[in-house]
């Protein structure tokens, strides 16, 4: 088996850690850190609406596009409430949701191969995976490239990636020419053709399972579903176990007052699918353990700007609990399979062994059941927009009302919350996926989910922590995480993070996460 | 590495291939493949004694510049890492070390020290990076202060790493919510991010100090924008790794890639000298945007010909007004984004008048020093190497003095 020994502990961290009690091989308690504080929430007041997109952005450059366009969602929402506003273009609606979906295939394939895979390659786990290698494989290297064409395609509307500046108030600034459209086609045909046909996909099953290679069938399927097996043969579908309780905002308006993924809830087994009142009714953010004052939380809209408290006692996050009903909530690909009641080629039937739980395992299988989906959506998208269409009505920020967006993330259900007097932000809430799934506990002590799924978990003696790895980065959280397991018998620390290319180009001796090592 | 493979050629290559030669000091004519192939034997020649050790630490930041860094195609990360032989020893994302050996394997006296994010003073814990000897979350801060005087080289990596980002803009907070009680909540600057030389305010310098220089003697090599821009990050240290010293502006920008004015090479300039401007956002008629808050008058960068992504857009080619992104403070000094740049009190006239005063002229060069006096935000350039003070957009005649 693979294992890390590192002992005593060199206490590293990211922007997020977790501290993990153990005792007798088993975590008896989790705690989730987010360590670091911005203040956007605070930036972003006292300005006219149409600056919160541009701003928001920036609260993150892996899901740049997404707050820039929740944003715009919460904006828009206000100025239709206060009868400054209309809706976008038809075919803004579509050009959003082209982009949208290109962003979260992208995040898919860097998350996959990037973050998660090395965890189950050869390089790091001794799986014979070696195709996904970091930076040497030829799975890791055609992906690398992979992603990168498609944030070219996605370039050609958006002006550049990450940051994007095409998402505009009252709908887009990019005329979508016909070149455009040509080009982005020639990008994602080049990323299709590296993925492989989705009908390809129970064949490519077929291959894995008796390792074997074709790549007319995808190089990128066989990848996916290599780490998929690895991760099965990890035991990945018995561990990482959430609550099961799923959240889903719903995404992509289908331009008849729906959304293609409607929104969901999936509690104690039950589907259900919320308004927008009802959800927002819904929310409240919790700051009992978090280094704000306690005042600082609340219901999003009516809450005071997080006044930091970095002394509080008992606080251990610079992130709030967000929580639906007073009920902790999974969200990402698996939560908008679940509530949708989608799985694609019973794969989490199958491989995962129950398509609704909340397992390591589950949360991988339902991110590649997404890319395929996904993929096969934007070849569609990108025939039905018209060159040269009307994108924008125009906009002003001369408005007052009050405005929620509502939308998801690759890794999950993402809201801004915004009111405006007179073309002035008084009040902006942004509430993150990785909050929800990652976020501190309550005042009621309730954990978050991801703190809740590592409790009861063995660790036994170190024996095999990357599987608490596997866990971490099967929500995809979007933050360095790192991970502190302390016990009696002593102390073990990782660094978790997407895979290095240095680490293999200078060929240096450092160990992998899970790569056996000699005693210190 | 062949830049022909980038597909940067046709439309990118001439400007990659005068400014990459700028920047590595080369006059000779040749080819750009050649060229290019010289300055990396050179620097894979000059190398050989060893690998540059190469550690990458993020304070507040979004991750944006490691993202657009792995977007780089000429040359691409892990073509740079390979042929420039880097020694990424420290990366808290892209790195895979566990643990002890992370900390181990990062570099304590860097070749090159990279900084992305910026660094909050007044909350040093709002980023931290590891512990203490004593068990406390270890702030980037004193990472900073540690591992900088040790450096060769040391790097600004976007506008947070810069300046400060917007962590650093004004806390709006103060003038919309009524607090009872007094706190942090009420400053301009809540956690007191700031840059690593510089930051928003006129009497204040950056977590390092104006005066501060690496080993190299130079001092922290800003490569600013909201996302930067990966061949200014690797370019840059191209021209490192062959010992040259990149000619630098007024805030330590490489000349070479923040010398030109965004508005000068736009692709809609010819709308601007005849005084034609969009509507509103997004009205299709390919027109200057000037009217509805295009901050390229004020902004430098060469990414209006070099453009994004393997040289596919950018920004105004969307349609999108530049929002400044390589200027400092440009969160509080370029907004509101999407309002004409003369509503800000950057500017004494208005689109108009800067339109008509434009179209007289002959020549696109001429029209942009006329365009430019008339605008009341330059000096006419008749040397690029003299400070560059009067063309940062705010009137204001410091380049601390923004």
């Amino acid at each position: 088996m693979p294992e890390i020994e590192i002992d005593p502990t060199t206490r590293i961290e990211g922007h997020h850690s977790t501290t993990l009690q153990v005792e007798d091989g088993v975590v008896t308690e989790a705690k989730s850190h987010m360590d670091m504080f911005r203040g956007m929430e605070m930036v972003v007041l006292d300005r006219p609406p149409s600056d919160a997109p541009v701003f928001t952005q920036r609260v993150c450059g892996v899901c740049f596009s997404v707050h820039r366009m929740c944003s715009l969602l919460a904006i828009e929402d206000a100025a239709r409430g206060a009868g400054t506003f209309e809706g976008v273009p038809e075919t803004a609606r579509q050009m959003r949701n082209l982009l949208e979906k290109m962003a979260n295939l992208w995040n898919h394939a860097v998350h996959m191969f990037a973050l998660v895979g090395p965890d189950y390659s050869d390089a790091v786990a001794d799986t014979g995976l070696e195709r996904i290698n970091p930076m040497e494989g030829e799975g890791y290297k055609r992906a690398l490239q992979a992603q990168r064409k498609l944030l070219q395609g996605f370039a050609e509307f958006g002006g550049k990636a990450p940051h994007p500046l095409t998402y505009a108030p009252g709908g887009m600034s990019a005329t979508p020419t016909a070149g455009k459209i040509e080009n982005i086609r020639d990008q994602v045909e080049f990323v299709s053709e590296w993925l492989g046909p989705t009908d390809a996909v129970p064949e490519v099953i077929e291959n894995v399972r008796n390792d074997e290679f074709d790549a007319s069938l995808g190089e990128g399927l066989h990848d996916i579903v290599s780490i998929l097996f690895a991760a099965k043969a990890a035991g990945a579908d018995d561990f990482g176990v959430g609550p099961g309780r799923y959240y889903c905002n719903g995404v992509y308006p289908d331009g008849k007052g729906g959304r293609e993924i409607p929104s969901g809830l999936y509690v104690d087994g039950e589907r259900s699918h919320p308004d927008k009142e009802a959800i927002t009714s819904a929310i409240t953010e919790s700051t009992a353990r978090s280094w704000y004052t306690d005042d600082s939380g609340g219901h999003p809209m009516e809450e005071s700007p997080p006044k930091p408290d970095p002394e509080k006692e008992d606080a251990y996050s610079w992130g709030k609990a967000p929580r639906y009903n007073g009920m902790n909530m999974e969200v990402g690909s698996l939560a908008r399979l679940i509530v949708t009641e989608q799985d694609p080629f019973d794969l989490r039937a199958t491989l995962g062994g129950d398509p609704t739980k909340s397992s390591t395992l589950n949360r991988l299988i339902a991110r590649a059941q997404e890319s395929v989906v996904l993929r096969d959506q934007i070849v569609d998208l990108l025939d039905d927009i018209e060159p040269d269409s009307t994108v924008n009505h125009g906009w002003t920020d001369d408005f007052s009302g009050e405005g929620v967006g509502l939308w998801e993330a690759s890794r999950g259900a993402l809201s801004h919350w915004v009111k405006i007097e007179d073309g002035t932000i008084t009040n902006y809430q942004i509430i993150t996926p990785t909050l929800w799934n990652l976020g501190p506990r309550d005042e009621n002590g309730t954990p978050s989910i991801f703190e809740g799924a590592v409790e009861g978990m063995e660790v036994t003696d170190y024996e095999n922590p990357i599987n608490v790895m596997r866990t971490v980065r099967s929500f995809d959280p979007c933050l360095a995480c790192s991970v502190h397991v302390e016990s009696p018998d002593g102390t073990y620390s990782e660094k978790v993070t997407p895979a290095s290319p240095g680490t293999a180009a200078k060929g240096n001796n450092t160990p992998f996460a899970g790569q056996e090592v000699d005693e210190p | 590495m062949k830049l022909a493979d980038t597909g940067r050629t046709a439309d990118g290559g001439p400007t990659t291939r005068r400014n990459f030669l700028k920047l590595v000091g080369a006059t000779t004519a040749g080819s750009v493949i050649t060229e290019y192939s010289t300055e990396v034997a050179s620097a894979l020649e000059q190398a050989t004694d060893g690998r540059k050790e190469v550690v990458w630490i993020q304070g507040q930041t979004c991750s944006a510049c490691t993202m657009s860094t792995l977007q780089g195609t000429s040359p691409s990360l892990e073509e740079a890492i390979s042929q420039f032989k880097l020694d990424v020893t420290f990366h808290p994302e892209l790195m895979a070390e566990t643990g002890e050996s992370a900390i181990d394997a990062m570099s304590k006296s860097p070749d090159i020290l990279m900084i992305e994010g910026a660094i909050p003073t007044k909350i040093p814990s709002a980023a931290t990076l590891g512990r203490d000897e004593n068990g406390h979350h270890k702030p980037v801060l004193d990472w900073v202060m540690e591992l900088a005087p040790d450096a060769e080289y040391v790097m600004g990596i976007g506008t947070c790493a810069c300046y400060g980002g917007w962590q650093s803009a004004e806390n709006g907070a103060p003038a919309v919510e009524d607090f009872e009680e007094k706190g942090v909540w009420m400053d301009a600057n809540v956690t007191g991010a700031k840059g690593l030389q510089y930051t928003h305010r006129a009497d204040d310098a950056g977590v390092l100090g104006p005066d501060f220089t690496a080993n190299s003697g130079l001092p922290v090599i800003n490569v600013p924008g909201c996302m930067t821009h990966p061949d200014y990050v690797l370019l840059t240290v191209a021209t490192l790794l062959n010992g040259h010293e990149p000619d630098l502006d007024e805030f330590s920008r490489p000349k070479a890639f923040y010398g030109p004015l965004v508005h000068d090479e736009c692709s809609r300039r010819g709308y601007f000298d005849r005084g034609e401007f969009v509507d509103h956002v997004g009205d299709g008629s390919g027109k200057c945007l000037y009217s509805v808050g295009c901050k390229g008058p004020y902004c430098h960068c060469d990414d209006s010909v070099r453009l994004w992504n393997d040289g596919t857009s950018v920004c105004r080619n969307v349609g999108a007004p530049c929002i400044g992104c390589m200027e400092p403070n440009f969160w509080d000094r370029m907004t509101p984004f999407y309002e004409p740049a003369e509503k800000q009190g950057l500017i004494l006239t208005d689109v108009g008048t800067a339109g008509k005063v434009a179209v007289g002229a002959t020549a696109a060069g001429i029209a942009g020093h006329a365009a430019r006096k008339a605008m009341g935000y330059g000096e006419d350039e008749e040397d690029e190497t003299d400070e560059r003070v009067e063309t940062d957009g705010c009137g204001c005649t410091s380049g601390e003095d923004t």
